[in-house]
């Protein structure tokens, strides 16, 4: 019997989570620890399992972990960095920044882990459009202002390859936090080749040869065009 | 008392269209309309989730009272979906006997699909409950608590949230109301002007609906629109190019009794039956330009084509040729007769509407029938 109670309290505990649109697709989170700056997920996660380091953009301004994103990228494939340029001009049109609210907990999340001194907040989220106008991007204004420049650029770079990602068929956004974590790590300098193929094959879905990637940045450009956003690939 | 006066009474009592509680809507079901408290006042959801976080979205209808404003949602739901207009108009007009307010009431906790957005200070709380409608039993439950709250715009939201749901989640069996509360905010905001009839056929097949009533004409509306065979489009001029012919026989639109209707203007009054006819509108059967609608009959009312009288018909072929949005018969053709001749085909030659015999002795058939002339 005590048994039967504990398996409907669980089972009734995931009801009572909440049933949340199908449209959203789980957001950008950030860790708030005591006595220390907030920090994105996906760079939290790669420092406490993969014992990767940021040092190198760490107290660098936004303008500066863009480029050196944007360098990265353009260095192994100048297609894919310029489809995160198009997506970035894309990302201010369609970006809301939300007042006075939280946004809740996505089921992506549920199974982290993390030191129990910080706490988990949803900065950003990305919903899918029902008009083809309709805004996207959304983000806490209020933790916005709380979070580094390495936390934003790191943010909205999140979204952009999410955005990737789920027009490509994913449904969450484990393989979008490995990639960012991987192309701006210090460790990036010294495995340039590991870590291009392993930031390809998680954005474009086990694909890392150009034709391939091609066909999918196609995919997205239709998909952007859909949107009423002016895509110039071919 | 007279049976014939009974009789009559009872006739007259069907001509209202939509006593709801005649239908048997397919599965036993509920759905909630919810409001935002924050502090002591309250919001329908509907607005405040697309209006607050879409800059994109405000509300733009006009009215003084919920009647005011109830009127102009109809105009504008009858702009471009004109069976809808009637169809809310009228279940709304007979949902007052339908309501029991309550004093309070606890609905316990939501089961639809939320937004991801809570708002400070702020809580989502069901205010209203619907049931199937039933002919024992009340079928909407409102806390007057919180009804008393709103203001105009929210309440007369309050009934189009109803008469959404009531096809969306009742009669299409769906289980949410995210879309229908996004369509619902839609529809009173500034975009509403901006839209044509083709903007919303996406939304359409997101809450499901199943036929649309368009140009005088049922369409069926596909739910993938990759499957060529039940596709919908629109182009920007407002013109059909691809559409399979609904029959308007979805048992909602039933009483509505609005028959689809083609003026061809090469052949004034000739009034095809197109319920559960075969072909489409462009597309699969056709072109955009020339399609074919088989298994046709003819209304009762006229059956001339020129000369022929094809009152004896009971199933043909028509190909209808489209310009400028205007249509056009090229031929007939089918199990014809006229002379005791075989008809290979009816065709307009110089304005004037000619039967092309067939001279092959083996393409008779048991199904011909012999046309009659027209004086």
């Amino acid at each position: 019997m005590k048994f039967i109670l504990i398996v409907l309290s669980t089972v009734l505990c995931f009801e009572s989570y909440g049933k949340d649109s199908g449209r959203v697709g789980n957001g950008g989170g950030v860790l708030f620890c005591e006595n220390r700056e907030p920090i994105l997920l996906d760079f939290y996660e790669a420092e406490f399992i993969e014992a990767y380091r940021y040092e190198n953009i760490r107290n660098l301004p936004a303008l500066e972990i863009r480029e050196t994103l944007h360098r990265r990228i353009n260095f192994f494939n100048p297609e894919v960095a310029s489809l995160l340029e198009h997506l970035s001009i894309f990302f201010d049109e369609r970006v809301t920044y939300v007042d006075d609210a939280k946004f809740k907990i996505p089921d992506d999340f549920l199974n982290l882990y993390y030191e129990d001194i910080c706490e988990l907040k949803v900065l950003a989220v990305q919903r899918k459009p029902i008009m083809s106008f309709d805004k996207i991007f959304f983000i806490n204004k209020v933790l916005w202002s709380k979070v580094n420049s390495m936390t934003k650029v790191g943010l909205k770079s999140h979204e952009l390859l999410y955005f990737v990602t789920l027009t490509l068929g994913q449904k969450n956004s484990k393989s979008v936090r490995r990639a960012l974590s991987y192309i701006l790590s210090d460790e990036f300098t010294h495995n340039k080749e590991k870590f291009k193929e392993k930031f390809l094959n998680e954005i474009f879905i086990n694909s890392s040869q150009n034709e391939f990637i091609k066909l999918k940045i196609n995919k997205i450009c239709k998909k952007l065009k859909g949107y009423g956003h002016a895509c110039t690939f071919n | 008392m007279d049976m014939r006066v009974l009789l009559i009474s009872f006739l007259i009592s069907l001509n209202t269209f939509a006593d709801f509680r005649e239908f048997k809507f397919l599965r036993e079901s509920e759905f909630s309309i919810h409001s935002v408290k924050c502090g002591d006042s309250y919001e329908l959801l509907d607005y405040k989730e697309l209006y607050q976080l879409d800059s994109n979205y405000d509300y733009d209808l006009k009215g003084e009272t919920v009647a005011e404003v109830l009127s102009s949602y109809f105009a504008r739901i009858s702009e471009f979906d004109y069976a809808r207009g009637l169809l809310y108009r009228d279940w709304i007009s007979h949902l007052e006997p339908e309501i029991k307010f309550i004093n309070g009431m606890n609905f316990g906790r939501s089961r639809d699909h939320l937004n991801f957005v809570e708002w400070d200070g702020c809580d989502i709380q069901i205010f209203a409950k619907v049931i199937n409608p039933n002919k024992n039993t009340k079928s909407v439950f409102i806390d007057s608590k919180i009804w008393n709250k709103l203001s105009v715009r929210d309440k007369a939201g309050f009934y189009i949230n109803y008469a959404l749901n009531l096809e969306h989640i009742f009669a299409n069996r769906m289980n949410h109301t995210e879309y229908s509360r996004y369509t619902n905010a839609l529809l009173a905001s500034n975009q509403f002007s901006k839209l044509k009839t083709k903007d919303y056929i996406p939304l359409y097949r997101l809450l499901r609906f199943e036929q649309i009533f368009y140009k005088n004409i049922w369409f069926v509306l596909g739910f993938n629109s990759t499957d060529r065979t039940n596709a919908f489009e629109i182009n920007s001029e407002g013109d059909v190019i691809i559409g399979t012919f609904g029959s308007g026989g979805f048992f909602i639109f039933e009483q509505l009794k609005l028959k689809s209707r083609i003026d061809f203007l090469n052949a004034k009054g000739f009034d095809l039956d197109l319920n559960y006819v075969q072909g489409s509108y462009g597309g699969v059967y056709g072109s955009k330009e020339t399609f074919f609608i088989r298994n046709v009959r003819l209304r009762e009312t006229s059956s001339c084509l020129g000369r022929f009288n094809l009152k004896t018909l009971k199933h043909f072929t028509v190909k209808v040729n489209v310009k400028a949005g205007r249509h056009y018969i090229e031929s007939i053709t089918g199990p014809i007769l006229f002379n005791g001749s075989k008809v290979l085909k009816i065709e307009n030659l110089n304005g004037v509407w000619t039967a092309i015999i067939d001279r092959d002795p083996r393409s008779f058939s048991n199904y011909d029938r012999e046309v009659g002339i027209c004086k």
